[in-house]
């Protein structure tokens, strides 16, 4: 029993070692859109991604929590996440290494942090998704969603988790706290559906449970290719702006494969890759060149401000009864 | 040798409670939150008992092992998994009542196979005294109830601590448990706070171990002593039909005509399944070795259980601060050996109940008097009692540590990813026919493993004999 035990154990740690070829990708973004680039990396450099995954049961308790364990003793190279707050956050402990990425340059300021601790890339936005054989004229902005001839036909996400987090966090900071807290109370007040996650909203809206909703692109795109009847509006484009949540990437302070990490960061960031992203499922919309960003009014966020939001979200969980 | 790697075994849950005593936030009892989870928690006991008494019965008048391998099922199904099947199935939004539906489905097994495990214990003299002089339903009340009362119990207990710490059902349905508070403290970094939210978790583990202490639980291998027949077992073997039908076999059908090309997904997804397979395969192994060397109870009991008590993610969040801390972050994280350790750390203790005490004290001090070594006196006597159990013990924490993804998210080596991991990814983007062939498999894994560990400790046991 005790050979079997220690045969198991052993091969369990000779089948983890990274080797110095390796690049070692912390990353919050879902590894079915991850893997493709990770494989088109590895092919083109010959470079091997060992990626480490978050997953939605985590929310963001994960990899953060795990990046900050690790600092002085890091085992990741590079943070490839799905928004810019949590890049933000690591970057205030202290968890990124400074890097000017050469092939990110015509990213603009507003995506990226003024050091250069991380960079962002390819985004998502926070849409109005609704049921194109229900309503032919969607709401056009988050307040309309309080309007009382919506009352019990929206859903959104938990405002505790996620991006809906950021984007209650976004609004508090362009429109003022009282502002964003007044308007989840109205949600609240025209009995908004609260469910677990965007996806969930979009199912409740493509199956005609709910009218509209508000969710992000990626999930809208893939209910519209398994053919559910809904189609996206952006909101608040006539004042305020729509979120815009980029992907962001980051140098991992004392990366153990540096140098790799380097390359990998630089391949990242090529406009090809954010061209790539964009022909994945999730659609992601590149931040330079023509394109679907030219047409969207952008939310101007300070991320590394969004990146402190428990107390308002606090306030928000004591507002709403969540 | 064994008490030590027992300690071991304490670092997760010790890396919390250091983290927590140095940790920012304030400690506050979350009234609210514990006025949910007992609603939660309470009606999943209330239900898994429900469900759980009649197979337990119809068990301990049954030597099938299939029957043992289906009950097993439920508890591989993902709860978010059976969440999502509500929502398919357009019932109606759950609130705290439909939570507990949920998750009383999914752990009703724990009550089975415990009564089970008491009923193999009915003293037969008892019994057949109490059938020449009483009713049989009152022999039932006299000298069955009285006997099971604590197994069932210490089983309501168990599934009340389960599904308090259950954590993506209450998240999926945005209802306040105490697990969801555990997890929002910490996703704002209160760790102080959320220990003190977990806090009458681990007393309610304590009380539990306590309660386990004096209740044994694990039987010699052998048949229970039949104690009911005609109508009575004939319904409860109905209703435990409906139960098997309604939680194990009707979401292996529903599995099995969504998948996909089975054989495909599971070639593109081979890397995932052998590292959870290799991961929970020493992850079983590892604690039924160290199980099985030790004859006797220890007072880490209560500790090992409130590992098991505590949501997954905080066992992981522990192991990876004791490692911190201690300078080994670097030396264990990357071979996968923390993970492995924070697994065995929190199945430690379903490993342990069914190995405590394979053999009567007596024949132990008998051994001793007689001048046997410990080594022969394990070999010669513990050995052949435990293996059977052994081989149960290991099936129960392989098919626990499959179905784990707490942990895995903070440890994980780089480039792996585990079949439970992937399965929740997928699940969350709707790829349907994938998920239904991974859940597939892990059923089919989970009747392979249970089954031959019955069946090879029983063809052990035969030859010893």
């Amino acid at each position: 029993m005790r050979a079997v035990v220690f045969g198991f154990t052993l091969l369990l740690a000779v089948s983890c070692q990274s080797r110095s070829e390796d690049v070692v990708v912390y990353t919050s973004v879902d590894d079915i859109y991850a893997k493709q680039i990770f494989d088109a990396f590895t092919k083109e450099t010959g470079i091997r991604v060992l990626p480490v995954f978050d997953t939605e049961e985590a929310k963001t308790l994960g990899l953060v929590h795990r990046i900050l364990a690790e600092r002085g003793h890091p085992q990741g190279d590079v943070f490839w996440s799905g928004d810019c707050a949590r890049s933000a956050l690591l970057k205030k402990e202290g968890a990124l290494e400074a890097y000017r990425i050469p092939s990110a340059d015509g990213i603009g300021p507003r995506w990226r942090d003024a050091e250069h601790s991380w960079t962002g890339f390819g985004a998502r936005a926070r849409v109005i998704v609704y049921n194109t054989k229900k309503i032919k004229e969607p709401p056009g902005s988050v307040e309309d969603l309080a309007d009382p001839k919506w009352k019990g036909r929206i859903a959104v996400a938990n405002p505790l988790f996620g991006t809906t987090a950021a984007h209650v966090a976004a609004l508090a900071q362009t429109r003022g706290e009282d502002a964003a807290l007044k308007l989840f109370a109205a949600l609240r007040a025209n009995d908004v559906r609260f469910v677990g996650g965007n996806s969930h909203v979009r199912d409740l809206v493509a199956r005609g449970d709910c009218d509209a909703g508000l969710t992000d692109t990626d999930d809208v795109w893939i209910g519209k290719e398994r053919g559910d009847p809904i189609e996206m509006t952006y909101p608040d484009q006539g004042a305020g702006g729509t979120l815009v949540i980029p992907n962001s990437a980051a140098l991992l302070k004392g990366a153990p494969h540096g140098a790799n990490a380097k390359k990998f960061l630089d391949w990242l960031l090529r406009p090809e890759t954010e061209v790539l992203l964009s022909k994945g499922p999730s659609h992601q919309m590149p931040l330079r060149g023509p394109g679907e960003m030219d047409r969207i009014r952008a939310m101007n966020v300070d991320w590394g401000k969004l990146s402190d939001s428990e107390a308002l979200l606090d306030k928000v969980k004591r507002s709403l009864g969540l | 040798m064994t008490r030590a790697f027992g300690l071991v075994l304490l670092a997760p849950l010790a890396g919390f409670a250091l983290e927590a005593a140095l940790g920012a936030g304030q400690f506050q009892l979350q009234l609210r939150a514990w006025g949910t989870t007992l609603i939660v928690a309470g009606g999943a006991a209330a239900l898994a008992l429900l469900m759980g008494v009649p197979v337990g019965l119809t068990l301990a008048h049954s030597r099938r092992a299939s029957l043992r391998t289906l009950t097993l099922f439920p508890l591989l199904l993902p709860p978010v998994l059976a969440a999502a099947a509500w929502l398919g199935a357009r019932l109606p939004v759950p609130h705290a009542l439909g939570c507990a539906a949920i998750l009383g489905a999914i752990t009703w097994p724990v009550v089975a196979l415990l009564l089970e495990a008491s009923l193999r214990r009915l003293p037969g003299d008892a019994l057949d005294a109490a059938s020449l002089q009483l009713s049989s339903s009152r022999a039932l009340r006299v000298v069955v109830w009285p006997h099971v009362r604590p197994a069932l119990g210490a089983a309501a207990l168990l599934v009340f601590l389960l599904a308090a710490s259950e954590f993506t059902v209450p998240a999926l349905f945005i209802v306040p448990t105490i697990s969801m508070t555990i997890y929002e403290e910490m996703s704002a970094f209160r760790t102080a706070s959320a220990a003190s939210a977990a806090l009458p978790l681990l007393a309610l583990a304590g009380a539990l171990a306590w309660a386990l202490r004096r209740t044994p639980m694990i039987p010699p291998s052998k048949p229970s002593r039949p104690f009911l027949s005609g109508v009575p077992l004939a319904t409860l073997r109905a209703i435990a039909g409906l139960v098997w039908l309604a939680t194990a076999i009707a979401p292996a059908l529903i599995f099995a005509l969504r998948a996909g090309s089975f054989g495909k997904v599971l070639s593109m997804n081979l890397d995932a399944i052998g590292w959870s397979v290799l991961l929970a395969g020493a992850a079983a192994l590892g604690l039924v070795a160290w199980a099985s060397t030790s004859p006797r109870r220890s007072r880490l009991e209560p500790f090992w259980l409130a590992t098991l008590a505590l949501p997954g993610v905080v066992a992981g969040l522990g192991a990876l601060q004791i490692a911190r801390r201690t300078e080994l972050l670097p030396w264990l994280a990357p071979s996968g050996a923390l993970l492995l350790l924070a697994l065995m750390a929190r199945f430690a203790f379903a490993a342990w109940l069914p190995l405590r005490e394979p053999v009567d004290r007596r024949q132990l001090e008998a051994a001793e008097l007689s001048g046997l070594s410990p080594v022969r006196t394990w070999w010669r006597i513990v050995a052949p009692a435990a293996l059977p159990r052994a081989a149960a013990a290991a099936a129960i924490v392989f098919v626990l540590a499959l179905g784990e993804i707490g942990p895995v998210v903070l440890l994980s080596p780089p480039g792996r990813l585990t079949a439970s991991q992937h399965l929740f990814n997928l699940m969350h983007y709707g790829y349907d026919d994938v998920v239904a062939s991974l859940a597939l498999f892990l059923f089919g894994a989970t009747a392979l493993v249970t089954w031959s560990g019955m069946n090879v400790g029983r063809l052990r046991t035969n030859r010893l004999a």
